[in-house]
């Protein structure tokens, strides 16, 4: 059944003559260019891009019909094209920043050359198409919708035109509208309505599928990793952090911002402060919200935080970087990936409980904590994809817990630490703050919401008194500090009365993009917060800081763009790359054959080409049988081909000569030689080989003056 | 109609969403989502692609013959709203050569202000009414992802009088001219010409006196029968041929049949007509001339036997068209003469049309023997110089120049 209708035209295989529809085309693709040199920043590949572009595009214009295109710029163009490919391969394992961008470019420009017909041209936007999908993946910030929206504005003037074109091509009679008149500019106007109507149609529908769309939140079948920037070092416990250290004089207050938080070190010292910048240092693409973890301190000496256990076990790498951590999770798991763009500590940010890690490193490392390092500083540019556990813990599930046995567990002791400097007040205050509570968790909640509550954030928080033990300074003296204050108090508070608490650092969710889908991380956004040991519940997070959430824990998956408005219609997971696995396992059973069958037929169809053209090459004459002859006759269809001016198989040599004697000195003597060449009894010497050579060469030169 | 474009885009939109799922890169929800926007905006728009197009169609002429050029205009405009862009049209023109009548046309804007004009001038190809079919319409707005096909109504009707060549002689028509003639027939005419007995319904003003003294009997006047010379045009309708090509015997008969009433008219002879068509009514009176083209515009072959048409009318001089003669014709035709009916025939020779064989040269034979004026009327490359306008006074065949 025909279910649609083919607008294939006539104009679709014909050479295009339409300037105006190259010229929209060729500005679609230059538009294309400038977007993937926008979000790489390779401008030079635009600027070559381009410029390759429009020589080509000028090539396809003048030289548009078959019989005039040039043998050699289309060899040229082939090899090129293969050229970049291998600059592709090269390029991927080299290093070389953003191969695929630039062989989408390269390739795009080279193609130009091919731009003969309407589909060509068609084919140009579809190139367009995968520059602009290298480019959204690359993208971070909504200035790439420019671009987007110029793309298709051109498109869809392209598609209008040729429409129009058409039209006119189709039809004996074209009626056009009235003369200029006032009412000529009204018309206009009407034109320019209806431009306006359907942009504000299109976006109203762009938008309403954008919302409406489901998004299938599955595992991708290939995780976002950069081979490109491979981490060579062994991992180590160090944390290597690029940011100068801040060093804070007693009673000095750094009112500097620094990009880098002081708490990503070995050891968090209390008194340290200064203020940090706003500077975007990582995306993270997630289907759900969480806080970015890095790592955790245990031990607290009443002003600074630190590992009471260095050691680490080193995870090694599987196939294509790939670290299984857990390979039985309990919950359900997303794939969150991170897009570096601040040179950063040694630290994999994860969120939940990580179960895998796609990173480009033979091995990383993961601490007592949890924490995840790698062997250097992660440059700009490094892509890493963490599939985590999803972590929502129940109320109710928790105050269940049993806790009698807590001190039993082994390490524990390493979370119930208190520093000596613990002033008594400070018991006093979280036995008074949980003596209400009846389980657990609701003192934990009692202790979280003390501090929350009680205490503002203030940024620039008094400096730290000397000798003084830091908690105790911000529960009853200063009375406001920053997240560190917040945490350090609530976890001693904690240990006092017997529960394990430690400290985490990281980085906040930060700024859902809804239009890029990233997460846009700041350097302001590093974060501190508590994690509270739950027997055989696991770690649970918490955080008094004011401002952010008390219980961060991973949110409800996106399934939406809006999710906020649909959060409650749950979709299903996708398991794409377990569905394509399944696949690819059947096609690998079945490739032997396949590769078998396909090598067959390979052989049949060439088989019966070569069989084919066998039979349609006339034989050689028998007066060609001669080398002399053949040499000759080659002279003569150089002459020809240089002419171009083919011999027609219904013409004998002379006539063909007579049609163009008159242009080209010495043809007709090349005529008769080829003739009496090929048909006389006796072969011909070695002087009419020299003399047929040298009038072909005569007739090439005249050509090439002429 | 969706496009092959159409479901392109669609595929495309589909790529970038499983795409956009796979990496979770928002770019490409978006990108999906515009490019599948842009169908939908298109299959929305394209609804009203053709609605709301009117037109009318004009032509300068109310009289219009077969072989004259019509001026005709075809007007367009939206009624409201945006205007309607890329719409294609074909115009089917009736009245032109059947190999003339598509015209295609392309409107890039049909707008709401200004009409579009489409003039044409068409040759009438032939005699006839003639209904302009529905003008039909496509359009692909706004950017080819669906077609759209529509007809717009356009009520033109126009009739087409078959084709008049002026004759500058007919001798039928040319021997008595205009005078009045009169006959010892009795009649109704001014001349007495003796009495009689009274009948009933005789005027008593007709009461001729002298004679009812004389006699004792009441005795009327009686008048001669004096007649206004009137063309009797009888146009045989049998016609079994094929009447697709417009030259053919039949069309041929009332191209002449038309010619010699607009000779008599142009004489001032009132004529009448006699035709078999029972679709086309026809008066037994006299006829004005725009009457008579009215139904020769529309008469088409029917099977009323001649005879019937020689009784039908009445008229003093006799004209008989016959498209498809035969030697039937002659018992009618002699009778007719026998009564004394001056009666030209005119025979079309079908043979010439290239269908059937000459029995119209039989038929003309047999009149001439019986001293019948007929001519004989053979399809030539020029009718206008070969029919009538070299007529022998002898009233022999005619054989076109």
């Amino acid at each position: 059944m025909n279910l649609f209708k083919r607008t294939k035209t006539p104009t679709e295989r014909t050479p295009e003559r339409s300037l105006q529809l190259r010229v929209i085309t060729f500005s679609a693709q230059a538009i294309s260019f400038t977007a993937v040199a926008y979000v790489t920043r390779l401008w030079w590949l635009a600027l070559i891009g381009v410029g390759v572009l429009a020589v080509g595009s000028y090539y396809a214009y003048r030289y548009h019909t078959r019989d005039q295109r040039i043998r050699a710029v289309r060899l040229g163009a082939f090899i090129a094209l293969h050229l970049a490919f291998g600059y592709l391969l090269f390029g991927i394992f080299a290093g070389v920043p953003y191969p695929q961008a630039q062989f989408a470019v390269i390739a795009t420009a080279i193609v130009t050359f091919e731009l003969y017909n309407r589909l060509n041209l068609f084919s140009a936007f579809g190139m367009g198409l995968i520059n602009l999908y290298v480019a959204a993946t690359l993208s971070r910030d909504v200035t790439f919708g420019l671009f987007l929206l110029l793309f298709l504005g051109l498109w869809l003037a392209f598609m209008w035109v040729a429409d129009t074109e058409d039209g006119i091509k189709r039809s004996a009679v074209v009626l056009r509208a009235m003369p200029k008149t006032s009412r000529t500019i009204r018309f206009s106007g009407a034109l320019r309505a209806r431009i306006v109507q359907i942009t504000l149609l299109g976006l109203a529908c762009a938008g309403a599928i954008f919302a409406l769309t489901p998004r299938f939140v599955g595992r991708p079948l290939f995780m976002p990793l950069s081979i490109q920037i491979p981490i060579r070092a062994q991992p180590s416990a160090q944390i290597i952090n690029p940011a100068f250290q801040l060093i804070q004089l007693e009673g000095v207050t750094a009112q500097t911002e620094s990009e880098y938080y002081y708490g990503f070190g070995d050891a968090l010292d209390l008194s340290y402060r200064g203020g940090l910048s706003d500077t975007l240092l990582m995306y993270v693409s997630s289907p759900a919200w969480s806080y970015w973890r890095g790592y955790a301190f245990d031990t607290f000496d009443g002003l600074r935080w630190s590992q009471s256990d260095n050691s680490f076990r080193t995870r090694s790498s599987r196939a294509r970087g790939r670290f299984i951590l857990n390979s039985r999770p309990q919950n359900e798991t997303f794939v969150h990936s991170f897009y570096i763009a601040q040179d950063m500590p040694n630290v994999l940010w994860t969120g939940g409980a990580p179960t895998e890690v796609f990173f480009p490193a033979e091995e990383i490392a993961q601490d007592n904590t949890d924490g995840l390092r790698v062997g250097e500083a992660m440059r700009a540019g490094t892509v890493y994809s963490v599939v985590s556990e999803v972590q929502q813990h129940d109320p109710e599930t928790l105050r269940a817990v049993d806790f009698s046995s807590i001190k039993q567990e082994p390490g524990i002791e390493a979370y119930l630490q208190l520093p000596l400097t613990t002033s008594a007040r400070t018991h006093e205050l979280a036995a008074q703050i949980t003596m209400a509570s009846t389980t657990v968790y609701d003192r934990v909640i009692a202790v979280r919401d003390y501090v929350l509550t009680t205490y503002p954030y203030d940024y620039f928080p008094p400096p730290q008194e000397p000798n003084t033990d830091a908690v105790d300074q911000f529960l009853f003296v200063d009375q406001r500090g920053v997240c560190e204050h917040f945490v350090s108090a609530m976890i001693v508070l904690l240990r006092s009365v017997d529960i394990p608490a430690r400290f985490v650092v990281g980085y906040g969710s930060g700024d859902y993009n809804p239009i890029t889908n990233f997460y846009e991380v700041r350097a302001n956004d590093a974060h501190a917060w508590v994690e509270v040991y739950f027997p055989r519940q696991g770690w649970v997070a918490f955080d008094p800081t004011p401002g952010w959430t008390g219980s961060p824990q991973t949110g409800d998956i996106a399934r939406w763009a809006l999710s906020d408005l649909f959060g409650d219609v749950q979709l299903p997971n996708l398991p794409i790359a377990q569905i394509v696995n399944l696949g690819i396992g059947f096609i690998g059973a079945i490739v032997p054959f396949i590769v078998a069958a396909g090598v067959l037929i390979a052989v049949i169809v060439v088989a019966r080409l070569l069989l084919k053209h066998a039979a349609a090459r006339p034989r050689l004459p028998y007066a060609l049988n001669d080398p002399t002859r053949r040499a000759v006759f080659r002279s003569y269809k150089r002459a020809l081909r240089m002419m171009r001016a083919p011999r027609a198989s219904s013409q004998t040599v002379q006539e063909h000569a007579e049609l163009y004697v008159s242009q080209y000195p010495g043809l007709a003597e090349l005529a008769a030689l080829t003739d009496t060449s090929a048909y006389r009894p006796q072969p011909p010497d070695a002087a009419d080989e020299v003399r047929a050579r040298s009038l072909s060469r005569l007739i090439t030169r005249w050509k090439t003056r002429t | 109609m969706v496009t092959g474009r159409a479901v392109a885009f669609i595929i495309t939109a589909l790529i970038l969403y499983v795409f956009g799922n796979q990496t979770q890169v928002g770019w490409l929800y978006v990108m999906s989502a515009l490019i599948g926007g842009l169908v939908v905006v298109g299959w929305m728009l394209s609804r009203s692609a053709l609605r709301g197009i009117q037109g009318e169609r004009a032509f300068d002429s109310d009289e219009c013959y077969e072989g004259d050029t019509l001026d005709l205009e075809l007007r367009l405009k939206r009624r409201s709203g945006f205007s309607a862009y890329q719409v294609a049209l074909t115009e089917i023109c009736p009245l032109a050569a059947p190999d003339q009548r598509e015209n295609k046309l392309f409107a890039p804007v049909i707008s709401t202000q200004t009409p579009l004009v489409f003039a044409y001038s068409v040759i009438a190809d032939r005699r006839g009414i003639y209904h302009f079919p529905l003008l039909t319409m496509r359009s692909g707005f706004p950017f080819g992802f669906f077609r759209r096909r529509g007809s717009l109504n356009i009520a033109t009707d126009i009739l087409i009088y078959p084709e008049v060549r002026p004759i500058t002689r007919f001798p039928l028509l040319d021997r008595k001219l205009a005078a009045q003639r009169t006959t010892n027939r009795a009649g109704y005419g001014g001349e007495v010409i003796g009495v009689r007995p009274f009948r009933s319904g005789d005027l008593p003003r007709h009461v001729h006196w002298r004679s009812t003294a004389r006699t004792g009997q009441l005795m009327s006047k009686e008048f001669a029968d004096e007649q206004q010379p009137t063309l009797m045009l009888i146009l045989d309708t049998r016609f079994d041929g094929d009447t697709s090509s417009k030259h053919n015997p039949f069309e041929w008969a009332v191209k002449c049949a038309v010619s010699v009433v607009d000779y008599a008219n142009r004489r001032h002879i009132p004529f009448t007509l006699s035709q078999g068509d029972p679709h086309v009514p026809t008066s037994s009176t006299t006829l004005t001339w725009d009457a008579f083209l009215q139904v020769m515009a529309r008469v088409q072959p029917a099977s009323t036997p001649f005879d019937e048409l020689l009784h039908a009318g009445h008229g003093t001089l006799i004209v008989a068209v016959i498209p498809q003669p035969n030697i039937d014709h002659f018992i009618p035709l002699a009778a007719a003469h026998a009564r004394g009916a001056s009666l030209t025939v005119i025979l079309l020779d079908n043979a010439s049309f290239g269908i059937g064989d000459s029995r119209a040269a039989d038929l003309h034979e047999r009149l001439r023997t019986a001293s019948i004026d007929c001519l004989i009327v053979r399809q030539s490359h020029d009718y206008a110089d070969s029919f009538i306008t070299s007529i022998p006074s002898n009233m022999a065949a005619y054989e076109p120049v």
